[in-house]
């Protein structure tokens, strides 16, 4: 089966080609906006996240991906549906409905956090029930994975995400943007130069009530701002200790969940998974705690359409002949859903 | 206006009672430093508008739309300009349209977009760091055209 993965969400235009044949998956292409924009001159890299430009991008994509004979040559089309914004979801799902419509293939609509789900390698491996932590600049949550294709929701931020901590203390420090590689490079350096030293600045590591897997970040982005207002602090040890905060938080609280849930493996997907000090961190506990811990190579890690793909391609597996007969009469009505949730 | 607030629950009180007053077609525009309080103004907003979600901070997916169970109002637009670089982009998210007078649209670091208001009225509210880590000062101006 050829699939083609359409993923629009929020900032990246990405589009990817994969084949699969039963448990034997393979990608074809794969081509991320973002990826292309690293080779042209820094200037202050934009989010291309408006409709327009993600219209501007998406057709010469599509272009290198697919020839207009190769169209025929695709099987699904998995799009993300939801959640993100508005005007970017509309590009991927009109693009959908446009190759749909000229060759009639069927369209799933994918959810954006089960596509970070299926962004794991060897998701097949997975012992159930599972827990998962999605981690990005837009989403901070706890999922509960009972079996396959079974969600629930146990805990999520309940102000800002992780990644955008990172970013916004990024931006306050003068760093540029995006601040989450920036911050982990220079908090790499100095835990690498001063082993087991702590820094010379604390932050505090916001934890809410004990019975509770939400997350809060608005409060470590306020005492930063506080703290470096009264004194001045080496711009090392300061993204060393954001960085060890956030991580903290991010370890406890789904370790926590881990222990509560009892669950036999442990996923760590979305941008920040893409964090080395957050992978090691996570993968050390989970070992400690006897659970298998997967994460996704650090390219499926930020949003892209291979992981979109994988998840239409794994749910299509899932319809009776009925139900794909189905899908394919209603593709050309599948409309975004900004706010889509994981159920 | 001016008001001083010594916790985010104090400013959470002050929004929700400014929500209580709201009529539909308000574009608040928030200005402030990281951390002044924004969207902890938005989500005493939202409790005055009695929206039952929890309102999260829509910095990366730049807009949120949010039903009210408050007569006048239909919606919230809950808007994040943090990201965005000049006024245009907001056209690109298709806010012309979403300016009705059954929704109430705010908007979060303002000040990047301003220019896109230039002929309508706004209610400006600024938000201050305060010299104890807790405190801030919100000041509301009507920004009438």
């Amino acid at each position: 089966m050829l699939i083609l993965g359409i993923e629009t969400s929020c900032d990246e235009t990405s589009l990817a080609l994969i084949k699969a044949n039963k448990d034997k998956i393979k990608t074809i292409k794969h081509i991320t906006y973002s990826q292309i924009k690293i080779h042209q001159p820094f200037g202050g890299v934009v989010p291309e996240l408006a409709a327009r430009a993600h219209l501007e991008k998406i057709i010469p994509l599509t272009k290198k991906i697919i020839k207009r004979k190769g169209l025929k040559k695709i099987n699904l089309i998995a799009v993300t549906k939801g959640p993100g914004l508005m005007p970017s979801l509309l590009v991927g799902v009109e693009l959908a409905k446009t190759l749909s419509y000229l060759e009639k293939i069927p369209i799933l609509g994918i959810n954006h956090l089960e596509g970070h789900i299926f962004s794991i390698k060897n998701i097949q491996k997975i012992k159930y029930p599972a827990l998962s932590l999605i981690v990005s600049g837009g989403h901070t949550l706890l999922v509960l994975i009972q079996k396959p294709f079974k969600y629930t929701q146990i805990g999520s931020t309940l102000d800002d995400a992780a990644g955008e901590c990172f970013d916004k203390a990024a931006q306050f420090l003068n760093l540029g943007y995006p601040g989450g590689p920036i911050i982990s490079k220079i908090a790499t350096k100095w835990r690498n130069a001063h082993k087991n030293k702590k820094p010379s600045i604390y932050l505090p590591r916001p934890m809410l009530s004990k019975n509770d897997f939400n997350f809060s970040f608005s409060g470590l982005k306020t005492a930063l701002i506080y703290k470096l207002r009264k004194e001045k602090f080496p711009l090392e040890e300061v993204c060393a200790e954001i960085e060890q905060a956030i991580v903290d938080v991010l370890v406890q609280k789904t370790m926590k969940a881990v222990r509560s849930y009892n669950v036999k493996s442990l996923l760590l997907v979305g941008g920040v998974a893409a964090n080395e000090f957050l992978r090691e961190s996570l993968k050390k506990q989970a070992k400690k705690s006897k659970v298998n811990f997967f994460v996704p190579r650090k390219k499926l890690a930020t949003d892209n359409a291979v992981m979109i793909a994988l998840a239409g391609y794994a749910r299509w597996q899932t319809l009776s002949q009925e139900q794909k007969q189905k899908a394919k009469k209603h593709s050309l009505k599948i409309q975004p859903d900004p706010s889509l949730s994981l159920k | 206006m001016n008001i001083i607030t010594k916790s985010p629950e104090q400013t959470k009180k002050i929004a929700e009672n400014f929500a209580k007053k709201l009529k539909g077609g308000e574009i608040i525009g928030l200005t402030g430093p990281l951390g002044s309080g924004k969207t902890v103004f938005v989500q005493g907003l939202a409790k005055g508008l009695k929206i039952k979600e929890k309102i999260t901070s829509p910095s990366f997916v730049l807009m949120k739309f949010y039903k009210t169970n408050k007569k006048a109002v239909k919606q919230l637009i809950h808007l994040d300009a943090w990201r965005l670089n000049s006024p245009q982009d907001l056209e690109q998210l298709g806010i012309t349209e979403l300016l009705t007078e059954d929704n109430v649209i705010v908007i979060e670091w303002i000040e990047k977009v301003e220019k896109f208001f230039k002929n309508r009225s706004l209610i400006i509210i600024k938000f201050t760091l305060g010299q104890q880590e807790k405190t801030r000062k919100i000041s509301i101006k009507n920004k009438k055209v």
